[in-house]
């Protein structure tokens, strides 16, 4: 019994903490064929980026390395890893939930930070600028409605994603 | 040339099932373009190409115009090792792969050949002399599984594009042709055979060896067996070894000319048995069948050929008109007296019920490692936990046991298949009973346990034993 008390105060090896995130579940399943590389329209013009490869530093434990990096918000989310992986790993998940890590520990990239500033604001990413609105009418399409910014905010302070938000915003 | 389809019915005593594996189909897999791109093409195929008597009398040829292939992709783990398709390692094509290579190479030694691959497995008596000599012969290998095959608009040439792990570089490999090493599936119409012959298939298809360690070849209907491809991909020597395997059995079988059977099988008792369809849904090998009788209602009838002697249909039927060859209820109620009419300890007496295969084993494998349970505890064995009603729990009591223990298997480890989870529920029916009676449940325990857990049947007899002292002598309504 004292044994399986001591092992919980362990920390988790680090693909454990990816593997009990939402998203991150399948991490282990990786056997490094690289379908998910070759499959990567960011990975062909960046060496910057490898899916394989921010799987394999995870499972190794190279926690610093990949939240502190960059390569996991160079995911473009198109799914074509997750599409063809053979094993069901959920690739593009996988990265969500290592920003998610990243995110908490305060490894964000600033305009990522920017758009969470303007979510919280305004509730869009990007200021809708005159010419936008402008160019909608001489297009034919309706004004842009107000976006309902306090229901949006409720939602945001539910999740949490505001106070990590603050904190990022006092570093 | 003239030779037509007929139909031959033979009088067997023995059935070998020797059906073989099929290649799949990779045509599914949607991004390597089988079957939209002529040059793609699989391992059979290429074989025929290799044959000096085949469709292209041996020379390797690009199928869209026949011109010859000079450079040459193979792709490891199509449709197998794939979680979408089929989830095991076929086990071959990395062989088959580096055979064609080689034969290939050693025939036109121009040939450019490249086998992109996730891992080279090559286990198996001089197997690993195939990779070394395709290395020397000069034939590429990448590490790494091809995302998609594409055709170039111009030179009509294909495209493997592949990211080679090791060099951590993406390429753009160039082919003529590219040989898909497609994952070896059940043979078409398995499982049409298996309803027919009364045989299981195992979760990827393929037939189901009664035990792949203790009886390979085997399978649960005695006189089938089972060899080669039909249980699993495999090469040729151990093709060959599970054939032989199958053969000898199956000699074995017929030499005798009369099928040895233990008495232990079911009889029905067809004054009693009445209409309900309990024990043919629930005989485990398909023994009972239900016949229309004189009387103008159906009767139970059991083959003794096909009946293994559970007695899950015992268990099961609620007129007790299935009855055991020498396991007669009457009979094993007189066993139970007897083991219960004297205790000579001042322990509470346990009725140990255990089943034969791995409760009595476990009995006695923890006699055999010279572990110690209290001598109160008295080890009836019954065929299979399967075959106790709920009435013969109460019986123990009524007999003299201060508590009862059913020992059976792992539920899903059951030699008789269901037999100890139809125990397990029967004994919680008992114990709701118990409690109705004014006697506590906790009296009557079910185990399941492996056939080496000498241990956890000696530590689980202690338990019980000690369990009953505290819960004092048992009270029955009606005195003692």
């Amino acid at each position: 019994m004292e044994q399986a008390e001591e092992r919980e105060n362990v920390t988790l090896p680090f693909s454990k903490v990816v593997a009990s995130r939402l998203g991150g579940e399948t991490i282990a399943l990786c056997y490094q064929c690289g379908t998910c590389a070759s499959s990567c329209p960011v990975a062909k013009i960046t060496p910057r980026f490898n899916p394989r490869k921010v799987i394999k530093l995870s499972l190794l434990g190279e926690k610093d390395e990949v939240i502190s990096g960059d390569a996991i918000w160079l995911c473009c989310s198109c799914y074509n890893c997750q599409e063809r992986c053979p094993q069901g790993v959920e690739i593009a998940d996988v990265i969500y939930a290592l920003r998610n890590i990243a995110f908490e520990e305060g490894y964000i990239p600033p305009i990522y930070s920017e758009f969470a500033s303007a979510l919280l604001k305004d509730g869009r990413i990007i200021k809708v600028s005159k010419f936008v609105e402008k160019k909608r009418s001489t297009l034919g399409l309706p004004p842009l409605k107000p976006t309902g910014v306090e229901a949006l905010r409720k939602i945001l302070s539910a999740t949490g994603f505001d106070k990590l938000q603050k904190k990022e915003e006092s570093r | 040339m003239d030779q037509k389809t007929e139909r031959v019915t033979l009088n067997v005593g023995s059935i070998i099932v020797a059906t073989g594996f099929r290649e799949f189909d990779p045509s599914v897999i949607k991004e390597y373009h089988y079957g939209d791109y002529p040059d793609v093409v699989t391992h059979l195929e290429l074989a025929r190409m290799i044959d000096g008597f085949g469709p292209t009398g041996g020379l390797i040829v690009r199928p869209s115009d026949r011109k010859p292939a000079k450079k040459i992709v193979m792709i490891q783990c199509v449709g197998s090792r794939d979680k979408r398709y089929n989830s095991y390692c076929s086990g071959i094509c990395c062989m088959i792969s580096l055979k064609h290579a080689i034969l290939i190479k050693e025939a036109y030694p121009d040939t450019d050949i490249t086998i992109c691959y996730i891992d080279i497995r090559t286990t198996g008596r001089g197997h690993e002399d195939y990779y070394e000599r395709a290395r020397e012969l000069g034939i590429k290998f990448v590490k790494g599984r091809p995302t998609e095959v594409l055709l170039d608009p111009e030179t009509k040439r294909l495209i493997v594009d592949v990211e080679d792990a090791l060099l951590n570089r993406f390429l753009e490999l160039e082919a003529d042709l590219v040989v898909l090493a497609s994952a070896m599936v059940p043979a078409e119409g398995t499982e049409k055979l298996a309803e027919i012959l009364g045989l299981e298939l195992d979760e990827d298809g393929f037939f189901k060896e009664y035990n792949a360690k203790l009886r390979p070849t085997e399978t649960k209907m005695s006189g089938v067996y089972i060899c080669g491809g039909t249980t699993f991909p495999k090469d040729v020597p151990t093709t060959s070894l599970h054939a032989h395997s199958a053969a000898v059995k199956a000699a074995k079988f017929l030499m005798n000319g009369k099928i040895v059977k233990d008495q232990r099988t079911a009889v029905v008792k067809e004054e009693y048995c009445g209409d309900c369809e309990f024990c043919p849904v629930t005989c485990p090998y398909g023994a009972i069948s239900l016949v229309p009788s004189d009387e103008g209602h159906f009767v139970a009838r059991v083959s003794d050929l096909l009946c293994e002697g559970c007695g899950v249909c015992v268990g099961t039927c609620p007129l007790n008109a299935i009855e055991l060859r020498n396991w007669r209820p009457d009979q094993m109620l007189a066993q139970m007296r007897a083991l219960l009419s004297i205790n000579g300890s001042s322990k509470p007496l346990v009725l140990a019920i255990c089943c034969s295969e791995c409760g009595h084993t476990a009995v006695d494998s923890s006699g055999m490692s010279m572990m110690q349970y209290p001598a109160s505890v008295r080890v009836m064995k019954v065929p299979c936990t399967g075959i106790l009603q709920v009435h013969q729990f109460l019986e123990a009591f009524k007999a003299g046991a201060q508590g009862v223990m059913v020992v059976g298997c792992k539920s899903d480890g059951c030699h008789y298949e269901v037999g100890s989870q139809i125990a397990k529920r029967k004994v919680e029916l008992a114990k709701i009973l118990l409690k109705e009676y004014g006697v506590e449940p906790e009296r009557l325990e079910m185990f399941n346990m492996v056939y080496i857990e000498g241990a956890k049947f000696a530590e689980a007899a202690r338990m019980m034993v000690e369990r009953l002292e505290k819960m004092g002598p048992l009270r029955l309504m009606g005195g003692s």
